[in-house]
């Protein structure tokens, strides 16, 4: 991804120590694209961008690939890094001398494709699902966009399991007479 | 049924065969993999239909639908990329413009995504657009630059697909 920024130094630092302003440019989330998530049993959560200056700012790579990977753990989506079912979370940001950054997120589910087109090129792959966001964010509080980037995550999970219910596996009651009741 | 048979042994044959050739790229560099993969998905493309779309707020404003349309076909047009308003395959261009400091700075995020029909592999019944190329970027700039830098992060990022297109349909 190619990344181009001018930037006049007229700016104080001070007035950007905490500005999160998310939009949501990509709309991928209709009933039509929840529903290429249906019966997809696994999947293998990748996730690609941030870059040497947020590292120095305090987020690695490594950390952001494990707070992705617990939420749809907890929510008990199975995740096998063999899977051909991708959800990629792509975290791009940009640091500006004022200590700013800009960052583009992007929450992608890709998965094997047939082009309509031509049938005979199978081993392709699409991204059938995708939300994001855009926004601004001070250098001292990088740490609040993994909130949003969790927050897309959990967008992810609630359309995975709209197309993929929960089985619901009946307990039976345990009965514990109480003191004195044997 | 020895044509049959022997169907069953050639696609058994040709799934091992898949299964040595594809894995290890795949397990190797599985970026690397799906880039290649991205690419090859522009093959055969005749024409694409350029739609955009465009949300900024105000201090960071952007030209109209229409004229962003014009320049992306221009720089389309000029590369010999076919453009049809009937074509099976989208070019969709998003951009987004910010001003989120008192209008003094604004943050601006480019996509530009190849959309085409598709069908799932795991259920070829199920049909719907993917996006199977995809270049992208963000960016900061002052309210005074932002058209120049707009139009410039536009043409890089359109200049990656054109690139990427030319690449896997070179001009006869």
């Amino acid at each position: 991804m190619r990344h181009v920024a001018i930037l006049s130094r007229v700016f104080i630092a001070p007035i950007v120590a905490l500005l999160l302003l998310p939009v949501s440019p990509w709309a991928g989330d209709t009933e039509h694209d929840r529903a290429t998530l249906k019966g997809v049993e696994a999947l293998w959560a990748v996730v690609g961008g941030l870059g040497p200056e947020a590292e120095q700012d305090g987020r690695t790579a490594a950390q952001f690939q494990r707070d992705v990977e617990v939420h749809p753990r907890q929510a008990g989506i199975a995740l096998d890094s063999t899977s051909h079912h991708v959800l990629h979370v792509n975290v791009t940001a940009v640091r500006r001398e004022i200590g700013v950054y800009a960052y583009a997120i992007e929450v992608a589910f890709l998965q094997p494709v047939r082009l309509l087109r031509d049938p005979r090129l199978v081993h392709n792959f699409a991204v059938t699902w995708i939300v994001g966001e855009v926004g601004m964010v001070g250098a001292t509080v990088l740490s609040t966009v993994q909130s949003t980037v969790m927050d897309l995550v959990d967008q992810f999970i609630n359309a995975y399991f709209d197309q993929n219910p929960r089985k619901v596996t009946r307990i039976s009651p345990v009965v514990i007479p109480l003191r004195g009741q044997a | 049924m020895r044509v049959l048979r022997c169907r069953s042994a050639l696609c058994l044959f040709l799934a091992a065969l898949a299964l040595l050739i594809i894995n290890p790229t795949w397990a190797k560099d599985p970026v690397a993999a799906y880039h290649a993969i991205r690419r090859a998905s522009l093959k055969g493309i005749e024409s694409v239909e350029v739609v955009v779309a465009a949300k900024s707020e105000a201090g960071c404003r952007q030209p109209s639908t229409e004229e962003l349309e014009t320049t992306i076909e221009a720089q389309l047009h000029e590369a010999g990329i076919p453009i049809s308003p009937d074509a099976a395959s989208y070019l969709f261009v998003s951009l987004n413009s910010l001003a989120p400091i008192t209008d003094a700075l604004c943050v601006l995020a480019v996509s530009v995504d190849l959309q085409q029909a598709v069908a799932l592999v795991r259920d070829l019944r199920l049909t719907t657009l993917g996006t199977t190329w995809q270049e992208g970027g963000v960016g900061v700039t002052t309210t005074e630059n932002h058209g120049e830098f707009l139009q410039m992060m536009l043409t890089a990022v359109v200049r990656e697909f054109i690139h990427a297109y030319l690449g896997q349909n070179p001009k006869p």
